[in-house]
């Protein structure tokens, strides 16, 4: 029901402003579609999810486009990274990232998912039910830039439902996950590249952020567990590692005090779950 | 007999006699008579008025005819005479056995009586009366050895000896060498066998050769049906003496039969049903092989009973069962796997043997190109190089898996150690499929190349790629332990698993290859799984790199991609060669307890010894000291066990390296052989008589045997010139050659 005046709006605003518009269905995605999926690569896959809200909360408006929140610095954040991948490690990445849906049949062939900008994601029953048997059968979840209590809570909710009995867990900076390439001693803050600054500070503002944020000071990475304690699932909180991506081009000082670390930690997730 | 009616004496005089001519004391006289008398007719008949108006090759014929009348009346007038030995009478013995092994309780070919009592009726009424004026009778019975009879005169055989048919098996050569043995220096004329045929018994210390080196004849006498229609029977079973815990094991039944139907194999461990498959049986094939996959269980050992349910009409139930012992041992086995990039099937195999009691995999991974990552590793030195640093530390390993990594990541002394690891050591290799695997990572120049299952060839293009294919397993792989997938699911399980996302084109296969499993694609199949034995150890490539879509396609209750794993990695384990080993076989000497020792290089080891502590069955203990034999490096005792059940051996071992103890277990007097192809063996029987100068009887038939006696046995015997000259065949030849002549003139103009 709340879809036809998100419509009506996406297309007065195209008709107005001639921008682009990316429904969360992906049906119009500009970006790569009908992609080769070749299993001799690993595939960076990006989730597409529903978000709750309007304007502002399900869609936003940047740098000239209207982006829906699941695709959240895609697919340039991934771009980017398969180069680095493909420089860094003897990974072999596919150059063109892949997006499914939770419910699509075939997310099996990407065992590493990664989602963005979950704070107002909207997740069905269905969307529980095919990554609880996902997970189970040995895939790996990463939900990356999400701030504050509300975007957490959010979060946490989906995944009661998705592994109930299980729960978020802390992943401790001498996890095998900071150490398998990169020896790394904290779990880094990156913000996005609009509101980095070059003082102390690397946490966003609040205002951005699903309300009540409380909390955006401190970067943690969380984790669920499976019962032979390897991790299925991290949610990497706080932070923005995907943008240290995305923008890595968009600045030196940016490129060397957040894109740095957001490849480490990349590499680092990838090359863990690609050994557990 | 006919021949003899004709030719006056028995064919076995003709066969062992000479001919000699008693008449003739000067043999060129008669041979000058003989050339006057062919000079005389020959010119009479070709030049005579009478015969003159025959054209000449009937006047040539008319001649031949009358030369051979007058020959053969010279021949009569010279004293034709067969000079041969014939058996003194009274002077010599003549042994006769009788089987009275298990078989021998059977009924005879067409009738109620058993085999024994057959045999018995034959010796009272028809061999003691011939025999008794010929030689002095030596009785025995026999199973698995030979005991000496002895009756009093008027005796029935019967009464005599209570002569009843054990439950024992059968030892027919080594019986009848023992016999012979036993009349070393007296004379013997013949053997005389009455038996069915079955020999179960251990020959390996008597063979025929022994038999025929002692000069007398053994003659048999067969009893017992040729074909028992409807019978079926399970007549081996072939399978692993030891398992890994939560394993598939596969058993390999081998069933004969002459009927046509449907027969059920049940597999039971105590009262505890393992596995059950049903086997259609065919008249047109009286042998039937057929393979059984059940689960190992946990550590222990299983008393596997293997049990037939033939269709209705079945002869004997007694030979549908056979016992076999399983061990179910949890020694850990070491797999290296060395692999040049993170990629998924490298997870996933990890994953598929996470937490397993056997599988101990330790990985070592190139993440950067001047970083790897090791895993499960057993202390910081492991791996810490890169590759084991020595021969000793790489053959402490069981199984090696080769993922996508190129040829150039090894020093050439380490592609030297890869191949003796499989030639020398006994290990397996596996070689996964990979963009730097196999030919795209230059394996075919190495020295391992020698040791795989294909020609690796990447001349006509890349090999690896993307692909869309479904698996198969083939003949072989239906059957192999390495790839079984769950109780008698067969191809079914295959059929149904997520197709394979990409492909490692091979080269061609070698002889030696085997392939168990096969990709199709657009009904194109191309070989998945080849494996090869090569020198003491086992190669195999499996040319994929995406089984782990069979764990993320599937739903998460779906074993299959960890069964897969599982089985082929604990199989290529089970096929690699330990260091200490133990092995135990049964011999008609007893159980023969068998160490064999290698040091750390895989060579025999020495300064060894070994002890072993047999547990019987009432539990009381054996101990004995196993002995150095001839071959280096290998222990044996033999030991004679008492009461059938089962048998636990200790062994155990040491060496300058250290001391381990090993337990197996054997089952003693578990299976009767007796009723194992319990039709008549003819073919032994002919041998043993074939190679000894005696004749195989039939009991239907057994009148010639005095006269073959008296002309072919050996002891005492005295010389014998039988005349010839009456003999009705050569009058009857004169005859009719003379009548010949005569029809001929006739037919040709009363010349």
């Amino acid at each position: 029901m709340r879809l036809f005046p998100i419509a009506t709006l996406t297309l007065l605003m195209q008709m107005v402003y001639g921008l682009p518009v990316n429904a969360a269905s992906g049906s119009s995605f500009s970006g790569e579609e009908n992609v080769f999926i070749d299993l001799t690569e690993v595939n960076l896959t990006r989730v597409v999810y529903d978000s709750i809200g309007g304007w502002g909360e399900a869609y936003y408006r940047f740098e000239g486009r209207v982006w829906a929140r699941w695709e959240t610095d895609y697919p340039q954040a991934e771009h980017n990274f398969a180069k680095r991948l493909r420089q860094l490690t003897r990974l072999n990445p596919a150059a063109l990232p892949a997006r499914r849906r939770l419910t699509d049949p075939d997310l099996g062939d990407f065992p590493l998912i990664f989602m963005s900008d979950v704070g107002y994601a909207n997740f069905s029953p269905e969307d529980a039910d095919a990554l609880r048997d996902y997970l189970k059968n040995g895939g790996f979840l990463w939900a990356d830039d999400f701030w504050g209590d509300a975007e957490w809570a959010s979060l946490e909710r989906f995944m009661k439902v998705v592994l109930p009995g299980n729960r978020w867990r802390e992943v401790p900076i001498d996890h095998p996950i900071f150490h398998t390439v990169f020896e790394m001693d904290e779990m880094p803050q990156i913000p996005a590249r609009s509101f980095a600054g070059r003082g102390l500070q690397t946490s966003e503002p609040p205002w951005v952020h699903r309300y009540p944020a409380g909390s955006l000071e401190k970067a943690t990475m969380r984790g669920y567990f499976d019962d032979d304690g390897r991790l299925m699932v991290i949610g990497t909180h706080n932070t923005d590692v995907a943008d240290g991506w995305e923008r890595e081009a968009y600045g030196q000082w940016y490129f060397e005090r957040f894109s740095t670390k957001s490849y480490r930690l990349g590499v680092n997730v990838y090359t863990y779950v690609l050994t557990h | 007999m006919l021949f003899e009616k004709l030719f006056s004496y028995p064919l076995e005089a003709f066969a062992t006699g000479t001919f000699l001519f008693a008449n003739v004391f000067q043999p060129l006289w008669w041979l000058t008579g003989a050339g006057v008398v062919v000079v005389i007719i020959t010119i009479s008949v070709m030049a005579g008025v009478r015969t003159k108006s025959l054209v000449w090759w009937r006047r040539l014929t008319i001649a031949g005819l009358q030369i051979a009348v007058a020959l053969g009346v010279i021949a009569l007038l010279a004293g034709p005479v067969l000079q041969t030995t014939t058996l003194q009478h009274g002077a010599n013995n003549i042994a006769v056995l009788i089987d009275t092994s298990g078989s021998m309780s059977f009924p005879n070919a067409n009738d109620e009586q058993t085999r024994l009592n057959a045999a018995l009726e034959l010796l009272e009424l028809q061999l003691i009366p011939a025999l008794s004026g010929l030689a002095e009778m030596a009785l025995f019975t026999f199973d698995n050895s030979a005991v000496r009879r002895t009756m009093q005169h008027g005796d029935s055989v019967t009464d005599a000896f209570s002569i009843e048919a054990t439950d024992a098996e059968t030892n027919l050569i080594a019986s009848t060498a023992s016999v012979l043995d036993s009349f070393k220096g007296a004379p013997l004329a013949a053997v005389i066998v009455l038996s069915d045929g079955a020999d179960n018994g251990d020959n390996s210390t008597v063979d025929m050769a022994a038999l025929a080196a002692h000069g007398v004849p053994v003659h048999t006498i067969g009893f017992g049906a040729h074909s028992l229609p409807g019978e079926v029977q399970l007549v081996d079973v072939q399978m692993a003496a030891d398992a890994p815990p939560a394993s598939r094991v596969s058993a390999l039944l081998v069933i004969e039969h002459t009927t046509s139907g449907e027969a059920v194999i049940h597999v039971r461990d105590g009262g505890v049903l393992l596995a059950i498959q049903r086997v259609q049986l065919s008249a047109k094939t009286p042998t039937v092989r057929t393979e059984i996959t059940f689960d190992s269980g946990g550590t222990g050992i299983r008393e596997l009973s293997f049990e037939l349910t033939p269709p209705p009409g079945d002869v004997l139930a007694e030979n549908n069962q056979i016992h076999r012992l399983l061990t179910v041992n949890d020694r850990r086995r070491r797999f290296l796997y060395l692999e040049g990039e993170p990629r998924w099937e490298y997870k996933f195999i990890r994953r598929a043997v996470a937490g397993d009691e056997v599988l101990e995999l330790v990985s070592w991974l190139r993440t950067t190109d001047r970083k790897t990552y090791r895993q499960g590793v057993s202390n910081e030195d492991e791996l810490a190089d890169g590759f084991p640093p020595d021969l000793e530390s790489l053959y402490g390993y069981d199984v090696i898996i080769l993922g996508s990594i190129a040829a150039t990541s090894f020093t050439e002394e380490q592609h030297e150690w890869l191949e003796s690891f499989v030639a020398e050591r006994g290990g397996s290799l596996l070689a996964l499929a990979g963009r730097e695997a196999l030919a795209e990572g230059g394996w075919d120049v190495t020295p391992l190349a020698a040791a795989l299952p294909v020609i690796l060839d990447r001349k006509t293009g890349p090999t690896y790629g993307s692909a869309n294919g479904t698996v198969r397993p083939t003949r072989d792989g239906l059957v192999s332990p390495l790839t079984q997938l769950g109780a008698g699911e067969g191809a079914d399980a295959w059929a149904t698993l997520p197709p394979l996302g990409d492909y490692q084109r091979l080269g061609t296969l070698k002889p030696a290859a085997t392939t168990l499993l096969e990709l199709v694609r657009g009904g194109t199949a191309s070989p998945l799984l080849v494996t090869q034995p090569y020198g003491l150890g086992t190669t195999a490539i499996l040319a994929t790199a995406t089984t782990w879509r069979w764990q993320m396609r599937t739903p998460p209750d779906d074993q299959r991609h960890g069964l897969f794993w599982r089985q082929l990695l604990r199989q290529l384990a089970e096929t690699a060669q330990r260091p200490r080993s133990v092995n135990l076989s049964m011999d008609s000497g007893g159980i023969v307890v068998r160490a064999s020792v290698r040091n750390k290089l895989f060579e025999p080891a020495a300064n060894i010894s070994a002890n072993a502590v047999i547990t019987h069955p009432d539990r009381s203990e054996t101990h004995l000291k196993l002995i150095p034999g001839d071959v280096p490096g290998v222990l044996a005792v033999r030991y004679v066990p008492g009461v059938p059940g089962v048998y636990r051996v200790d062994v155990s071992i040491e060496d300058p390296t250290g001391e381990e103890t090993i337990t197996r277990f054997i089952r003693t007097g578990a299976q009767n052989r007796e009723y194992l192809r319990p039709v008549q063996n003819e073919s032994l029987l002919r041998r043993i008589a074939d190679v000894t100068g005696g004749r195989y009887w039939s009991s239907d038939d057994v009148a010639g045997i005095t006269t073959a006696l008296t002309f072919t046995g050996s002891g005492i015997r005295s010389v014998q010139l039988l005349p010839l000259w009456y003999m009705p065949a050569l009058f009857a030849l004169l005859l009719a050659l003379k009548l010949g002549e005569w029809g001929l003139r006739r037919a040709w103009g009363r010349v």
